[in-house]
């Protein structure tokens, strides 16, 4: 038993464990933390979901709730240490694609600044302010960045609730680099490649264009799981829970096909919720198409290769096939989980990996060296 | 690549300095403890070296004590052995009657005679004299004998002797006669004189007898 120990001790102390990726998403908190073997591969450490027992502003109003389900994950799950990379609930960070130009040398930060300080209205001295370059030509005098923007009263109770709640803070990221970092890491795309991630929100969509393993855009639109639940309860006139059971049930795609394509068993419940969503699908499908412009736009002509969907919807089942047959694109839902960690996630349960993107990218942070 | 980060750079500093006054304060708190533990052991085992000297003073008076005792014991013993040996030498002394014997033995004719003997044992102890060697003019002092024949000392037990002689020859062959008998330690001449009668002259003397009374001192 003894040298079993010893054993096991000896397999452990060849990964160096990560972070944990803290995600205080709307309705639930997602943290997950990963592994790295001494070769780089990367395996799932822990991994937990917790609801809230009330609302999420409510819960991050006390670091004494925060610290018990921090306790209660280390309890549940294999969670090691207190460092977290975490990032600002979404209505607490502004993201803005500022375009800049820069007349002399090391000006840059000047430039931008100022340009944010336009674009805002007001001073940026209560503000915290971090950036990345979008486009950063350096011949051209023209430059595009990402900014991230934050009322400092909000980053320091964020960060002080954290501290209080007994975590280290390594860094407060925001969710589009955390998906950027999981999707570079999962598609381990040629460097020139466009991708697209569409993260589904409860109550918004976030489109991140990824060129290479460059942040092109992070884009949020009025399109959520909520919209799309209130949709189908209104046409169909049945309650939003038993609506949101049917949809996980019988997805958008129910009907069985054969290798010839041909129909096996029509899933009339699916074609119908399909057909209920159309027009939804069919505006998400506008903004897609807005973004593969800016995206030809942005990178010479180029053309977006792939569509990754994280989030609530993407748990639906048949969104990539319906998206799919509406943009010319081929639409995935990937299985981070398998693809990149490889790891045994039966305690997982599927439907929360999708959701859990946010959170793995952030525990990426620091393990991937190309993001 | 860089990565955005909205963590405010005074704010980790002020974390990194909180974290190194936290660090500081467990150190001088460590320190204060390192120097306190020492101080208490050196206090503690400088007590203990003391209690250890004053124990070892303790003892040492008790010994300085127990060997003036000792001493003045040994002294005591000393003394009472002196008069045990005084005792046993007046005890064990030459008897009367051998006195008598060995005066008779050293008698010889009717040359000499006493007109007048005492026998007194002085009941004090006396050094032994070295003996001398009458060599006519040179009192020679034998080799190799101490002054004071060691330990030995003898019980004072003189007889005096009053009495006449035919002439000095007798009184000198009556004195070597008592030098060669082994009770007599010592025999002095104390005087002589020459008394003539009208046929005869004869020699008073007085004679001191030292009886051989040695005693071995402990």
């Amino acid at each position: 038993m003894i040298k079993n120990l010893i054993s096991n001790k000896s397999k452990q102390s060849k990964f160096k464990v990560g972070c944990i990726g803290l995600e205080f998403a709307l309705e639930k908190i997602y943290l997950v933390q990963l592994k790295q073997s001494e070769h780089g591969n990367i395996r799932l450490q822990a991994s937990a979901v917790f609801e809230y027992p009330n609302t999420r502003d409510e819960f991050l109003e006390s670091s004494q709730d925060v610290k018990s389900i921090i306790k209660l994950a280390k309890k549940s799950e294999p969670f090691i240490g207190c460092k977290v990379v975490s990032n600002l609930p979404s209505n607490d960070v502004r993201l803005m694609s500022i375009a800049y130009q820069v007349e002399n040398e090391g000006d840059e930060e000047t430039a931008l600044l100022k340009r944010v300080e336009d674009r805002l209205n007001d001073s940026l001295d209560g503000y915290v302010i971090d950036y990345l370059p979008v486009r950063g030509n350096i011949k051209s005098s023209d430059k595009l960045a990402l900014v991230a923007l934050a009322r400092r009263d909000v980053v320091i109770n964020y960060l002080e609730l954290l501290r209080k709640a007994g975590l280290e803070v390594v860094a407060l990221d925001i969710s589009p680099s955390a998906i950027k970092r999981l999707i570079a890491t999962l598609a381990d795309q040629d460097q020139t490649d466009n991708v697209l991630t569409i993260n589904f929100g409860r109550k918004k969509t976030y489109m991140i264009l990824m060129s290479g393993r460059r942040l092109l855009l992070d884009m949020e639109i009025d399109f959520g799981e909520t919209e799309l639940l209130e949709k189908i309860s209104n046409e169909l006139d049945m309650d939003v829970n038993t609506i949101e059971k049917i949809v996980y049930e019988h997805g958008l795609y129910g009907s069985k096909v054969n290798s010839d394509g041909l129909i096996l068993e029509v899933d009339e419940v699916a074609d119908t919720l399909r057909e209920i969503l159309k027009p939804k699908f069919t505006k998400l499908a506008d903004e897609i198409n807005r973004s593969l412009i800016y995206t030809a736009s942005e990178t010479r002509g180029g053309t977006v290769k792939q569509v990754y969907l994280l989030g609530g919807l993407a748990c639906w089942r048949g969104i990539d096939e319906m998206l799919n047959r509406m943009i010319d694109i081929p639409v995935t839902v990937p299985n981070y989980f398998t693809t990149i960690i490889n790891d045994n996630v039966s305690k997982m349960q599927n439907y929360d990996i999708p959701i859990m993107g946010v959170a793995t990218g952030l525990a990426l942070r620091g393990m991937v060296d190309h993001v | 690549m860089s990565e955005i980060d909205l963590i405010p750079d005074d704010y980790r500093q002020y974390l990194m300095l909180k974290y190194w006054l936290k660090v500081l304060v467990l150190l001088v708190l460590m320190v204060l403890i390192l120097v306190f533990s020492v101080k208490y052991i050196y206090s503690y085992k400088t007590k203990h070296i003391q209690d250890k000297i004053i124990s070892l003073q303790q003892q040492k008076a008790i010994n300085t004590r127990q060997s003036i005792e000792l001493a003045s014991i040994k002294e005591k013993k000393s003394e009472l052995q002196l008069q045990w040996d005084l005792l046993s030498g007046l005890r064990s002394g030459a008897a009367v009657e051998s006195m008598l014997k060995m005066i008779d033995r050293s008698l010889v004719g009717n040359d000499v005679w006493f007109t007048n003997w005492k026998f007194r044992r002085a009941g004090l102890l006396v050094d032994i004299k070295p003996e001398e060697v009458n060599t006519g003019y040179f009192i020679v002092i034998p080799k190799g004998e101490s002054v004071s024949k060691g330990n030995k000392r003898q019980v004072q037990t003189n007889m005096t002797i009053k009495g006449q002689a035919r002439d000095h020859a007798a009184l000198s062959d009556f004195v070597q006669r008592l030098l060669r008998q082994p009770e007599v330690y010592d025999v002095k001449v104390l005087r002589t004189s020459l008394t003539r009668y009208s046929m005869i002259s004869v020699v008073d003397f007085d004679v001191t007898v030292i009886v051989n009374t040695l005693v071995e001192l402990g």
